[in-house]
């Protein structure tokens, strides 16, 4: 599989993606856009001091500003995982993905290694599935990704890596989220972070509800 | 001769990250995009949306002072285009740049992104484009980051068929 994953990168990396005359780039059924990782990280750690130095006189407390990134870092982390939803369910359906890896079943390990290996092509880090249980569990552990440069700049007290942990249940959700096909299905939860001084990153995704067909 | 904005686009296959320009480079889509705009407006109070203005002025300067650097692009002119041509190259959208300070967006990825998703919006909510002018103008004029004030004053998310943004220097400028 590692064989397999690795040459499925090297092919999504060499697509072409390229801005039409009006300078977008429409492409699996979004809108794409290339950034410097460094604006993502700079949004997200100028905004979390933002609310830690919160000084307004609104419940200024440290308890209530530590909830409030709580609830920050819950809005990043949705915001990954409808990225990763919608692009991911355009991504699989496109000629491009269907072709490179031979039309596979939507329910199977290959297509979720797809999956993953666009997302590495796109820059968002090195991935590799450990652990998969279909419809029920997957562990990812994650090497270099843009989310872990925040560590130059900000030190956080929690895992940082909103993007992957969001995409990881999307793509579940994508993957493994018959028959209703919507997000919510699975949660995940990073438990390492290079950004905190591990070696890793390491998220794990298990479904939300126990009553699901198969 | 005009000025060609020439991408050097690398996938280090080793460390599996993209680089432009030797700048590490992220994919990603409207759906994050206008998510991440959103979630500013949900953090006024915490003044979100100059926070993403001002993430993206810092991270397009940095992209766009190493680009002329790197490629001895000297004089405003050609500094002006290479701003245009980056901003369509990475799918920002159709952007003209008049250095006295007035810009349009013919095509914006924010904001088309942002009808795509919840329709037309009563307010603009370009901030990243906003960003990206603030950065250009300090690229091409040789000021530091934060020395422009951007309004935008006509807007594509509210039905108009451009944008408009005035460019002023800020008080302390």
């Amino acid at each position: 599989m590692t064989v397999y994953f690795e040459n499925l990168i090297l092919d999504f990396s060499k697509i072409q993606i390229k801005a039409d005359q009006d300078g977008l780039i429409p492409a699996y059924d979004v809108l794409v856009v290339q950034m410097p990782t460094n604006f993502f990280n700079l949004f997200s750690s100028k905004l979390f001091r933002a609310i830690l130095s919160n000084s307004k006189g609104v419940n200024n407390s440290s308890e209530v500003n530590e909830n409030l990134c709580d609830y920050a870092a819950g809005l990043f982390e949705n915001a990954a995982a409808y990225c990763g939803f919608y692009t991911g369910l355009g991504i699989i359906n496109s000629d491009e993905f269907q072709s490179l890896l031979g039309f596979p079943d939507r329910h199977s390990k290959e297509t979720l290694c797809g999956l993953f290996a666009v997302s590495v092509s796109w820059g968002w880090g090195d991935f590799e599935i450990t652990e998969l249980i279909p419809y029920e569990r997957m562990v990812l552990r994650a090497y270099d990704y843009y989310e872990s440069d925040v560590k130059y700049t900000y030190k956080p007290q929690k895992g940082f890596a909103y993007m992957i942990t969001g995409v990881c249940r999307a793509f579940m959700d994508i993957v493994y989220n018959s028959p209703t096909y919507k997000l919510g299905g699975f949660r995940c939860e990073q438990t390492k972070g290079i950004e905190l001084g591990d070696e890793y990153g390491e998220f794990v995704t298990t479904r939300t509800r126990e009553e699901w067909e198969q | 001769m005009n000025p060609e904005f020439k991408p050097e686009k690398i996938f280090d296959l080793n460390r599996k990250r993209y680089f432009l320009n030797g700048e590490p480079d992220v994919f990603h889509c409207h759906h994050y995009t206008t998510l991440l705009t959103q979630l500013a407006e949900d953090a006024k109070a915490f003044y979100g949306p100059e926070i993403l203005f001002s993430a993206a002025e810092e991270a397009f300067y940095i992209a766009l002072e190493k680009y002329f650097q790197s490629h001895h692009i000297t004089s405003e002119q050609d500094r002006k285009e290479i701003s245009e041509q980056y901003f369509s190259y990475i799918g920002l959208g159709l952007i003209e740049i008049d250095i006295h300070g007035k810009v349009e967006i013919k095509h914006s990825h924010l904001d088309e992104g942002w009808i795509k998703k919840w329709g037309l919006w009563d307010k603009p909510v370009n901030y990243i484009s906003q960003g990206f002018i603030a950065a250009a103008f300090s690229a091409i004029t040789g000021n530091k980051p934060g020395t422009f004030k951007i309004q935008e004053i006509r807007s594509i998310v509210c039905g108009a068929q451009t944008s408009k943004f005035t460019v002023e220097k800020t008080l302390e400028n």
